[in-house]
Order: C-alpha cells, then sequence, then structure tokens
C-alpha cells in the first residue's frame, strides 16, 4: 500500500495518469478510426460484410465519377459564397452589439439563438416548408404583390440560395468571437483618432479591421471546414436536388454509405475530402502574413 | 493537505478509468438478450418466474424481441397494436423493441446495425435486399422452423413461401400480396367526365392525361415517385427485365420511350413540373390534393404511381370530398408488363439469440385471425387464404377493394416477374432518378439519356 502510494506520488505517473483519459479517447475515437477508414478506402465494402481488398480501384473511380465532380462544384460553390457573407453578417453584427448598455446581454442571447437551432432537423423542415411554392416565404411576397408562385427550393438557380440563406442565419459563433476580438482593441486607439479627425467609417477601415484581422482569420478557417462539411440542410431541405445542385459532399459520402451500400468508396471520398481541407487550409496560413496582423496592443 | 487533494484525485481518476473498462468489456454472450438494451425493471422482475407458481408449471424462461419494419403512422399504430397483441398470448416473450423509420431511412439505419452486430430478432424485408442480406449471411434459414411447424405455414401456398427462397433457404415470407398500382382522384375524373380503365395502353393514357390538362389545369404524376417501378413495367411490355442477374437486363434502346414520354409530357405541359414536386413533405402535401385551390391546380396531379397497399394509406389521408380510383400503370403491352409481386416480407436475422422466440412471432404475424382482423391488410392482400376469406367481410373499403384488384391483375392480367435486384440497384435506382430530373429539366434528350443511363448503370453493376 506505501510501496503503491509512492508509485502514484511520483510527478511523471501523475502526469502520465492525468493525460490518459485524453489520450485514450484520441486513439479510440481518432487514431483507430481513422486508420480504420483508410484500410476500407482501399476495399469493396458495403457495411454488410467484411471488406474485400480492391487496392486503388476507389480512388481510380474517384476520377471519372461525373457526380463527383459536379458535388464538388456545390460545395465549392456553397463555401465560397456562404463563407464570406456569414462572415460579414457576424461581423456587421457584432459592431451593432458592441456597446455596453444594459439591455445588450439580452440581444447578444438573441442573435447567437439561431446558431443554437440552425443545425437541427426541426428548423430545416421549418425551412422547407418557408420555402416551398405555397409556403410562408411566397405568402408574404403575396402580401407586396409579388407572388408569381416561385419554386425556390425546386428552381436549379434559388435552391442552394436557400441553403446559403441558412448558414449566414446561423452566424451566431462567428459573431461571438468577433466580439471578443473586438474587445481587445483599447479604446485609446478611437480616442486618437476621432482628435485626429477620422470619421467612423474611417476608423472601422484603418483601426477595427486590421486590429481583428486575426479574429476573421481565425473564423474564416473554422467556417470555411464547416461548410465544406455541411450535410443536414442538404440532406433535409433539397435532397441534394434538383439536379445535384445542392448535392453537397457530404451528402454525397453520406449516400454512397448508407443508401447504396459503398462505404469502401466513400472512405476513399472521405480521405479525398481531408486532403483538400488540408491544402486549403495550407493555403490560408500561406497568405496570413499578407494581411493578418500579429503584433500586440500596446 | 496538497498532497493528500493530489493523491485523491489520483485515486478517483484509476477508478474512473477502471470502471470505463469494465463497463466496455461486455462482449461475452450474456444468457440474456445482448441485442437490446437492458431490461427495464418490470420486464426483469416479469422474467424472472414469480416464487407462488404452481410446482407443476415448468418454469418459462421470458426474453424480449426486437422487431423493425418501414412505414408512416397509420402502419405504425397497427404495428404497434398487433405486437402488443402477440406478447399478451405469448407465454416466451415479455417485450418486443420497436424501431420504425421511412423507407428511405430504415436502410441505414439496419446497416449499420449489420455493421454493429445487433440487427433486430425479426424485420420487416424487401425484396430489393434480399441478395444483399443473404450474401453477407445476415438472415436466419428458416426452413428448419417450418419443417418442425416451430412456424405454422399449413395454411400458407407454397407460392407464397417461395417468394423468400432464394437458394433453398427460406430467409423471408411474405406478409402481403401487391401489385403496381396508379391511384387517381376519381372525383376529378369524373366531374371531367372522363375515365381511367384498366390495361390503358401508353397513347390512351397520354391522351388521358392531355384532356385532363386542357379541361382543369390539373397535370400527372407520370416519372416521380418510384420512377424504377414505372420504367420496370415499361422494359416488361417491351419483353425485357430492367435487372437480370448481376446486370440490366435491358439496352439503351429499351429505355428511350420512357424518358421520350417525360419529355413529351413536360413539353406539352401535362406532365407536373418537377421543380413543384420537389420540398413536398408526406402524405399531408400530397400533389393529389396539396396545394388546395383552383389557382393550383397546375401544383397538382390527378394521379400518382404507387403501390396496391397503398390504397389504405390514400383513403385514410385524402381530402374527404375526393374519391380516389385505382388502375394499373400504363403500357404499351400491359398484360406482359403489369406484375403482382410479395410486397413486404418477415425475415429473422442471423443476429437473433432467441430464434424460438422469434419464430413464434412470424408464425403468429402468418396466422392470427385477431392480428389481422385488426390490421385488416395494411400490408397488401393477406397471403394467409385461410385469413384472407374469414376476415373479409370485415374489411374497409381499401382493403376490399386492393383484394378485388390484385386478384384481378394476378389472374390473367399481368405475367410472371422475377423481382430479386442485385447489388448496386439502389444506386443504380438514384441514377435513374438523376436522368429523369436532367430530361425533366430539359438538359438532356430522352436518346442521350437512355444512352447515359445504360452507360453509368453498367458501370456501378460490375
Amino acid at each position: 500500500m506505501r510501496a503503491i502510494y509512492h508509485f502514484l506520488r511520483r510527478d511523471n505517473v501523475a502526469a502520465i495518469i492525468f493525460v490518459l483519459p485524453f489520450v485514450i479517447g484520441l486513439v479510440a475515437f481518432l487514431l483507430v478510426p481513422m486508420a480504420m477508414s483508410f484500410y476500407y478506402s482501399l476495399t469493396r465494402f458495403n457495411i454488410l460484410r467484411p471488406p474485400e481488398f480492391i487496392g486503388l480501384d476507389n480512388y481510380r473511380r474517384m476520377l471519372q465519377d461525373v457526380r463527383l465532380r459536379d458535388s464538388m462544384q456545390a460545395t465549392f460553390y456553397f463555401v465560397f459564397v456562404s463563407v464570406p457573407l456569414r462572415l460579414a453578417f457576424a461581423l456587421g453584427i457584432a459592431m451593432l452589439l458592441f456597446k455596453s448598455t444594459k439591455m445588450m446581454g439580452i440581444y447578444r442571447a438573441m442573435y447567437y439563438l439561431p446558431s443554437l437551432l440552425g443545425g437541427s432537423v426541426a428548423v430545416a423542415i421549418l425551412w422547407r416548408r418557408m420555402f416551398f411554392v405555397t409556403g410562408t416565404f411566397n405568402s408574404i411576397l403575396d402580401v407586396f404583390g409579388l407572388n408569381r408562385n416561385f419554386p425556390w427550393l425546386g428552381d436549379v438557380r434559388t435552391a442552394i440560395w436557400t441553403l446559403i440563406l441558412l448558414a449566414v442565419w446561423q452566424f451566431g459563433s462567428a459573431m461571438l468571437i468577433f466580439l471578443a476580438g473586438l474587445k481587445q482593441i483599447p479604446d485609446s486607439y478611437y480616442e486618437a483618432a476621432s482628435i485626429d479627425g477620422a470619421g467612423k467609417s474611417r476608423q472601422f477601415f484603418r483601426i477595427t479591421l486590421p486590429l481583428i484581422t486575426p479574429t476573421i482569420f481565425f473564423n474564416l478557417i473554422m467556417q470555411t471546414i464547416g461548410g465544406f462539411l455541411t450535410f443536414n440542410s442538404a440532406f433535409i431541405i433539397t435532397e441534394g436536388g434538383p439536379l445535384g445542385s445542392t448535392n453537397f459532399f457530404a451528402l454525397y459520402m453520406f449516400n454512397h454509405t448508407f443508401a447504396w451500400s459503398n462505404a469502401g468508396y466513400a472512405a476513399a471520398l472521405a480521405w479525398f475530402m481531408l486532403l483538400l481541407l488540408a491544402i486549403l487550409a495550407s493555403i490560408l496560413f500561406i497568405t496570413k502574413r499578407f494581411w493578418v496582423y500579429e503584433g500586440g496592443f500596446s | 493537505m496538497k498532497k493528500a487533494l493530489r493523491f485523491t484525485v489520483v485515486i478517483a481518476i484509476l477508478v474512473a478509468l477502471a470502471l470505463v473498462v469494465v463497463a466496455c468489456r461486455n462482449d461475452e454472450p450474456e444468457p440474456v438478450a445482448t441485442p437490446e438494451p437492458t431490461p427495464t425493471p418490470e420486464a426483469q422482475a416479469e422474467a424472472t418466474p414469480e416464487p407462488t407458481e404452481e410446482p407443476g408449471d415448468e418454469p418459462v424462461d421470458q426474453v424480449e424481441l426486437t422487431f423493425a419494419w418501414w412505414g408512416g403512422d397509420f402502419r405504425a399504430e397497427q404495428t404497434h397494436y398487433v405486437l402488443d397483441m402477440f406478447i399478451e398470448q405469448s407465454d416466451q416473450v415479455s417485450y418486443i423493441h420497436r424501431s420504425v423509420a421511412s423507407f428511405a431511412d430504415y436502410w441505414p439505419m439496419l446497416a449499420i446495425q449489420a455493421a454493429a452486430g445487433t440487427l433486430p430478432d425479426v424485420m420487416q424485408q424487401d425484396v430489393s435486399r434480399l441478395l444483399e442480406y443473404q450474401a453477407s449471411n445476415l438472415f436466419t434459414n428458416m426452413a428448419p422452423f417450418i419443417a418442425d411447424g416451430r412456424i405454422n405455414l399449413t395454411d400458407i401456398p407454397q407460392s407464397v413461401v417461395d417468394a423468400g427462397t432464394i437458394g433453398g433457404e427460406v430467409i423471408a415470407l411474405p406478409i402481403g400480396m401487391n401489385v403496381a398500382a396508379m391511384l387517381y382522384n376519381a372525383t376529378l375524373l369524373e366531374e371531367l367526365g372522363l375515365e381511367a380503365p384498366r390495361n390503358m395502353t401508353l397513347d390512351q393514357f397520354i391522351e388521358l392525361a392531355e384532356t385532363i390538362y386542357e379541361m382543369s389545369g390539373v397535370r400527372t404524376n407520370w416519372a416521380h415517385n418510384d420512377p424504377a417501378n414505372q420504367m420496370e413495367v415499361h422494359l416488361r411490355a417491351q419483353g425485357v427485365n430492367f435487372f437480370e442477374g448481376n446486370g440490366l437486363g435491358a439496352t439503351a434502346d429499351h429505355f428511350v420511350e420512357f424518358f421520350a414520354t417525360i419529355a413529351r409530357g413536360i413539353n406539352d405541359g401535362w406532365h407536373i413540373r418537377p421543380e413543384h414536386i420537389a420540398g413536398r413533405e408526406g402524405a399531408e402535401q400530397n400533389s393529389m390534393w396539396y396545394p388546395p385551390g383552383d389557382e393550383n391546380a397546375n401544383l397538382r396531379t390527378w394521379n400518382t404511381p404507387v403501390w396496391s397497399n397503398m390504397l389504405n394509406g390514400y383513403l385514410h389521408d385524402s381530402p374527404e370530398d375526393m374519391e380516389i380510383g385505382m388502375t394499373t400503370y400504363p403500357s404499351n403491352n400491359p398484360i406482359a408488363g403489369n406484375f403482382g409481386r410479395a410486397s413486404m416480407f418477415l425475415s429473422m436475422t442471423s443476429h437473433t439469440n432467441h430464434p424460438d422466440a422469434a419464430a413464434s412471432l412470424i408464425s403468429f404475424w402468418m396466422n392470427s385471425l385477431e392480428a389481422h382482423e385488426h390490421m385488416l391488410g395494411e400490408r397488401g392482400v393477406i397471403v394467409n387464404p385461410v385469413i384472407a376469406a374469414a376476415v373479409y367481410d370485415q374489411l374497409d373499403e381499401g382493403p376490399r377493394r386492393q383484394t378485388e384488384f390484385v386478384g384481378w391483375v394476378n389472374n390473367g392480367n399481368s405475367s410472371p416477374f422475377n423481382p430479386t435486384r442485385p447489388e448496386g440497384a439502389a444506386e443504380v435506382i438514384a441514377e435513374l432518378n438523376d436522368v429523369r430530373d436532367q430530361v425533366t429539366h430539359g438538359n438532356m434528350t430522352p436518346e442521350a439519356a437512355a444512352e447515359h443511363f445504360y452507360q453509368v448503370a453498367s458501370g456501378i453493376l460490375w
């Protein structure tokens, strides 16, 4: 007993025990599944029975997959439109909410709410109903005499925009991070600027924007990765249609895994996505030194 | 003090870890029901024979089963009722855990369970998945249970058993007979003075569709819902099958007419626009009655191509003032095109730990008059002729009309059908949906669509 006590009291033993929960989680829930998924990507695997090794066939198949090409196109379009819009919106709202009055706490909570709800199935269903031909959105247009029963979800040009709108509406988490970033900028900068005669917009572009570039950078990386993995809204609202215009990558992967019994191919797709995200993130990191301010606030 | 605290924390973490390890170590088969969630206290109490039991009685070990099916609310109500009825009269089964999903969500759910080795004891099965599941050893062959009467099929015709027999193994037992059926708004047709006779040819059908559109603005649904089924009838009318063995049974030329009919309907206006079908939800927004109002006539259709057993649901969900008619799918050779088939099956999976109890549930389903008096043909025409005859007088309008319709199709108005589909068929059908959309959006000519579909489908079924 005394020996155990002494053993446990040693610093490195304690350290190992404290990191163990994390290490076990990392190995069991990340590294092992990743290794398995890589193996599956080299097999023909329908989930129901053991995988059968086929080498690089799945990766070769990707090169000729027309639906994959269309799916990539839809995903890129969605990410490159929705992420900047969402960040701009989040920053705009953060600027508005960056005043310390009594009501601000409530406003911030209210504006954050859509992000809590946004990924949920219930909101997706609500969205589908809103944009149906006879849905709320067309009824509102009707009030202004604009209703032509336009099928927002069924038209190739507009379906993806309903999803973009939903994504932009979920600006809350980015907004909170922007708020934190804004708080870091010392008031004295603004005071000095106004004494020197700089107006509000000049202050925004010359002080605020440059000084929150680290926050913008962080949000950009996180939201881009999140955007590429968008699944719920496309799965529920548009089911990938019309004409595959919202058949996002994650949905395509899901269908291959579960609906079409090609889990092997889907695993290969997942690795392709990982590679793609790694490249995109590296590009963002390379551009970082051209536009991100990394000095302090002194 | 500090050291003591650290010691306590370290011990606490170790204990927690030990608990996790112990909790994870339940891969050895337990005597009672591994796949099911932990039994509830009441269930456990039930499972243990009461000590007060008479000494003469053999204590019966009661078990819990799992059962999964697909379908809507209407079916769910009935299924719950029947399962409860079974539990009440069973001396083997104390509880049945249930999972239900829509047809589309059902297969992903089951695939995950299959991978985890936790398939339900008894599951509803579909012809399109039989080969795939059998090849993966996910079924228990029911032949021995049938041979010794644990599954009693005395009253069931051999042809019914054959429908779920593959490679000499009885892997699935049909629980309803079904035919492809086009349901339509009979009230509207009557108002317009039109009729949708059975065994319509494609030309008659197109003429009818055009007339309805001209007179009322209401359009036709020919290509949506289940295009694979429509395609199947269409190909059979040309003397070929959609699938044959592990590949396609037809060539690109055979597919052209199907796509050409869609293109014609879209160009001439009588076919519903694809963007008006998108985004609809379930029975409530069915294109036959939603959205209501004369101004929305061109967002509605007079018909929906479905299955005969869906008549009950349609009668249940449609507006009260709408009569629902039922006819065959149109094709150029209706008798060659029409087919009857077993619709839903019950299978005992290979993951069951209680084959005897599972068999008793299946046997109950095949033979219980009380159960069928409640379900009354909701899953299609009852396969047990004795029960079918016994409940006929109690049948509602829906099942009665189904029985008549299925009987009519099967007696001289159809030809035999090979229903099993190869692995990869699900993806081919998804591709058919995509190509159909290309045609309805006017992005592909029928010839190009047929050729493209043939190429892609052949590539999938390698």
